[in-house]
């Protein structure tokens, strides 16, 4: 599989590549982003959603379903009910505001320097929180595919998409991104689409198990090592050949479990028969019945889902590599046209990790005992066709995985360096190269250190930081005269600061159980807190309103035709555009 | 304003002042003939008492800044656009949210679990499948819409 891997992630690079070439036949900056303007929407929209389907999209989805249930779900519906809020209340407004990135916009509406600083921090510390997520992603595909530990494969992740900032390869222009998506859905749905197929004429049994109070069963032998420690729910008893630590014994041979809770030690072997019952970490919904059923796992689900889809829904509009991608929309109404698309696009996408969430709880119940649930997808077709059919298809998912890593944290890194540069390094190392490097430091440190978090909850996070921080900035700036600056700076600090403090030890995976849940999503609480922090300071500052604040709104929801809204300096593009000799990117462009 | 051009360079401030400015003066001397002066105009969904424009032999309306001494024409109509702009989108995000927030609850059901449609259960494919196209139902509307308001904004303004 691995050479097989290797060759598709050549022929994409390749095919990208040559994309890029030959989208960029223009050489100046302006003449590049006319070219893109004429694109219209359906590149873009596919653009937008090729970069925004991520590691948690296209892998992580899959195994939280295998894991949850109907209740993992709510991540693919978050992710793309995030883009209707953002269509709703953000996109045309901001299209004309001529901003950015979002430290751009606060700049723009509000005028204070100061609340740029804090929100160049937010921007920040959300692309870190997503950043990750793709690093420990790609490390899981490579060692998937080669068996090499985590942290390579994070490693070869940072060195490509450093070398594609720096060279300019790979540019992250509209026609390569839009590629990118159609690359994504086929990597997705061919593999899919056979599966299924296999899965049709497969005998009856299997299929039925799904609805049946019992366990997951292994259709074919299983060889299981641990990488950690695990606790494993048994309900049917189970015999089990171990070779090393369990329930607190040493173990070489055939073992007996009986229904319950057993500890079994890192780098114990187990073997499992053909039709022997799974046992499944605690934590995955167990019986299939319960997992075809919503509301499994966990508890408080109903809190716990509800706050998961307020920070999906409010958070997709404040991401960092959200904002850039609508400057290629030439005005307000094509804007709005771009997003609608992107909601058709992601709808057609989210069928797949699905559908494969349902195959892998039934071929490769393994995953749930040793919780990785994550490598659901990338296992999946080995384990269903085996022999070179499921080399084959196994390869190309995993290449589409890596091409979901490289993009996504490509338009991070970008995000975060580019303010990095703007805004945070004085003196020489305004150097958009250097940003690069630090961008990633942080990051990188913690991936190493820390692997516990599933990769769609560890999106999660940083939509939870987002929607407590960002969506209040642009909701209200955008439509309530009454905002200051002292305020939005509150508002983003109490909320956006409290969600952090919350995500963060949940993030390091160091909460008991019943703390996880609440803490992992805080954004029920943290959003209001951030709406109301600043709607009250902002009534205790108004004095600080702006003064031509008419005028802003004004330029923000007149319609284009009027030819009021604003275009931002187009030299100042350059490195969202994968061109890496830029000018400087200064603060204080738009107050006039 | 069909003379004067709106363009890029313009401040848009004084391009809607002005234009109020010239309909004011118009309306008085309408009044002042004993043409009747008040009419209203569709914005959106809503009628408004606007300011309509200028040289045409078009009934002039009362504006509202005129019923209010400290606020310019041009504020005004901007407050509206926004206004009207704002109440559409919360009215369908309300609906978003109201169906977002319902299905949980659908699920408190546990017979709902077991209902099949097409070989697979509800639950599955009301948040696996259903959901898609009723966001892009929720989009399409609210483009119609929100074009629409801006286009009887500019019609307003410009005309």
């Amino acid at each position: 599989m691995f050479y097989v891997t290797i060759g598709a992630m050549v022929v994409i690079a390749a095919a990208t590549m040559l994309t890029g070439l030959y989208g960029t036949k223009v050489r100046s900056t302006s003449d590049f982003l006319v070219a893109s303007r004429t694109l219209g929407s359906r590149w873009n929209a596919a653009a937008i959603s090729g970069e925004y389907l991520s590691a948690a999209s296209f892998l992580g989805i899959a195994g939280l379903v295998l894991k949850g249930g109907v209740d993992a779900l709510w991540y693919p519906v978050g992710f793309t009910a995030g883009y209707l809020a953002l269509l709703l209340f953000v996109a045309a407004p901001l299209r004309r505001s001529g901003a950015y990135t979002l430290p751009d916009f606060a700049e723009a509406r509000l005028g204070s320097v100061g609340l740029r600083r804090v929100c160049t921090i937010f921007v920040i510390v959300i692309g870190w929180l997503y950043l990750v997520p793709q690093m420990q992603g790609a490390g899981l595909t490579l060692h998937a595919v080669t068996g090499q530990p985590t942290w390579v494969g994070a490693a070869v992740v940072m060195v490509i998409v450093t070398l594609n900032i720096y060279t300019g390869w790979m540019r992250s222009i509209t026609i390569v991104q839009a590629f990118q998506y159609w690359i994504k859905l086929t990597a997705l749905a061919i593999p899919v689409f056979v599966l299924l197929i296999h899965n049709a004429g497969e005998r009856p049994g299997l299929r039925d198990s799904l609805g049946t109070p019992a366990t997951p069963y292994f259709s074919h032998v299983a060889d299981i090592t641990l990488d950690h420690d695990v606790v494993l729910e048994v309900a049917q008893p189970v015999v089990v050949q171990a070779v090393g630590n369990e329930d607190g014994r040493v173990a070489n041979g055939t073992v007996y479990w009986a229904p319950g809770e057993h500890r079994v030690a890192k780098n114990t072997r187990l073997h499992f028969d053909a039709g022997s019952r799974a046992p499944v970490i605690r934590g995955a919904v167990l019986d299939n019945d319960k997992w075809l059923r919503p509301l499994g796992a966990g508890g408080h689900p109903l809190l716990a889902t509800y706050s998961l889809i307020v920070a999906l829904l409010l958070g997709t509009m404040g991401l960092p590599h959200v904002l850039g991608r609508y400057y290629t929309d030439p005005d307000g109404r094509a804007a709005r046209r771009t997003t609608l698309l992107v909601l058709s696009l992601l709808g057609v996408f989210y069928l797949f990790p699905m559908v494969s969430g349902w195959l892998a709880r039934l071929y490769v119940p393994e995953l749930l005992v040793n919780g990785n649930t994550d490598a659901a997808l990338l296992l999946l077709p080995r384990a269903a066709l085996g022999g070179w059919p499921g080399l084959l298809l196994g390869g190309l998912i995993a290449a589409g995985a890596f091409a979901a890593f490289v993009s996504a944290a490509t338009g991070l890194v970008v995000s975060i360096a580019g303010v990095l540069s703007s805004d945070v390094l004085p003196g020489r190392l305004r150097d958009f190269r250097a940003a690069t490097a630090a961008a990633w430091t942080v990051p990188l440190a913690f991936v190493l250190a820390v692997s516990s978090l599933d990769l769609a909850q560890g999106v999660g996070l940083a939509f939870a930081v987002a929607a407590s921080s960002f969506c209040p900035l642009l909701v209200l700036g955008i439509w309530w005269r009454g905002l200051t600056d002292v305020g939005a700076a509150a508002g983003i600090l109490a909320g956006g600061g409290l969600a952090f403090a919350a995500v963060l030890p949940a993030a390091a995976g160091v909460l008991p159980p019943g703390w996880q849940t609440l803490l992992a999503q805080p954004a029920v609480f943290t959003v209001p807190l951030a709406f109301l922090t600043m709607v009250v300071v902002s009534h205790h500052t108004s004095d600080r309103i702006p003064v031509d604040v008419s005028r802003i709104l004004l330029r923000l929801h007149a319609p284009d035709r009027l030819g009021l809204s604003e275009d931002r300096d187009l030299g100042q593009l350059a490195p969202r555009a994968g061109i890496v000799a830029l000018p400087r990117m200064r603060g204080g462009r738009h107050r006039r | 304003m069909s003379a004067d051009a709106t363009g890029p360079d313009d401040d848009p401030w004084e391009t809607l002042t002005r234009a109020a400015a010239e309909a004011a003066a118009q309306e008085r001397a309408r009044e002042a003939n004993g043409y009747p002066v008040a009419a209203k105009v569709k914005l959106g969904k809503r009628e408004r008492i606007v300011l309509a424009k200028r040289r045409s032999s078009r009934r002039v309306v009362r504006t509202l800044a005129e019923l209010e001494d400290q606020t310019s024409v041009g504020e005004v109509l901007v407050r509206q656009l926004v206004r009207v702009q704002l109440i559409l989108s919360i009215r369908l995000m309300l609906l978003t949210v109201l169906v977002l927030a319902g299905i949980p609850l659908l699920f408190l059901m546990p017979s709902l679990g077991t209902i099949t449609i097409v070989g697979l259960r509800l639950p599955w494919l009301l948040l696996g499948f259903a959901v898609y196209p009723f966001f892009v139902a929720v989009a399409w509307s609210y483009n119609r819409s929100a074009d629409r308001n801006e286009q009887d904004f500019a019609d307003m303004v410009e005309n």
